[in-house]
């Protein structure tokens, strides 16, 4: 990190660049960093129309995925909709069984 | 015999004129090399620095402090949750002085390791003081006939950041 730092601060503080970086006399490391501005004639633009097919085409999602079986998703399923292992989709007997007779949540002076 | 103990010698003294040589070479860089423009870049940029921040104009600053055994991002407005029973009262006003770190739209400040407490502010109140839900903690031993059970509750301390200002910056 601040060896990072100091070989930014070698190149900015000697460049014609807005943006430096300076090792103040109480050892405090000052940047300043405006932000750039993007030409206008470097831009090009942007083809709507592809962007809301490719929106409606679009089958990756997990709600997607969930919607296209006419049933309630088993455990497999699950697992491969939401990228997860196994284990995440299995009941938990014992702790489910314990949180029924739980301590109540401990009310302050 | 001779001979491979002369080539050995030879070999090392050339290795050793090799070092000497670079070493000369990196020397004679390193000395001949000069820092240009550093005051000019420092005057620059605190003057910068310090008319942003002097500006009258509405502006939301962040920092990075140090508080309660971790490091929080925060800016104006911001609720961060500390853990453990801390001896703070609901309605205190309190100043967060371990500052690493304050950066805005255009700068940014890195104290090593904090910046100093007159230039940067960072003030909180406290606005509650609660009981986290419990959560079940399960231990049991295999074949040693072991099981504990226990609910653990922790408490935990809510503030509020009121502001991050810097200042009083000076070079």
């Amino acid at each position: 990190m601040l060896r990072n730092l100091f070989s930014i601060t070698y190149r900015f503080a000697s460049s014609d660049s807005p943006r430096k970086v300076v090792v103040c006399a109480n050892g405090t490391i000052a940047a300043w960093h405006p932000p750039q501005h993007f030409p206008y004639e470097h831009t090009k633009p942007i083809d709507l129309g592809s962007l809301t097919k490719k929106d409606q085409s679009s089958r990756l999602s997990a709600a997607a995925k969930a919607s296209s079986i006419p049933r309630e998703p088993v455990n497999a399923e699950l697992k491969d909709i939401f990228y997860t292992s196994k284990h995440e989709w299995y009941s938990r007997t014992r702790e489910e069984r314990l949180r029924n007779v739980a301590a109540p949540i401990p009310r302050r002076k | 015999m001779l001979s491979s103990r002369c080539a050995s010698l030879l070999l090392s003294s050339s290795q050793s004129i090799l070092r000497r040589s670079i070493q000369s070479a990196s020397v004679g860089t390193s000395s001949e090399a000069q820092v240009i423009d550093t005051e000019q870049v420092q005057k620059e940029v605190f003057k910068s620095i310090s008319d942003e921040v002097n500006e009258e104009k509405r502006q939301r600053l962040f920092a990075v402090v140090y508080v309660n055994g971790r490091q929080w991002k925060v800016s104006d407005g911001d609720l961060i949750n500390m853990e453990g029973n801390l001896p703070l009262n609901v309605g205190d006003e309190i100043k967060l002085e371990k500052v690493l770190m304050v950066g805005g739209t255009n700068f940014s400040l890195f104290g090593r390791p904090l910046l100093d407490a007159s230039a940067v502010t960072v003030d909180a109140v406290v606005v509650e003081k609660k009981t986290t839900n419990p959560e079940l903690h399960y231990v049991h031993l295999n074949h040693h006939q072991t099981k504990f059970l226990n609910w653990k509750s922790d408490e935990a301390t809510v503030l509020r950041i009121k502001s991050v200002t810097a200042k009083q910056i000076e070079q």
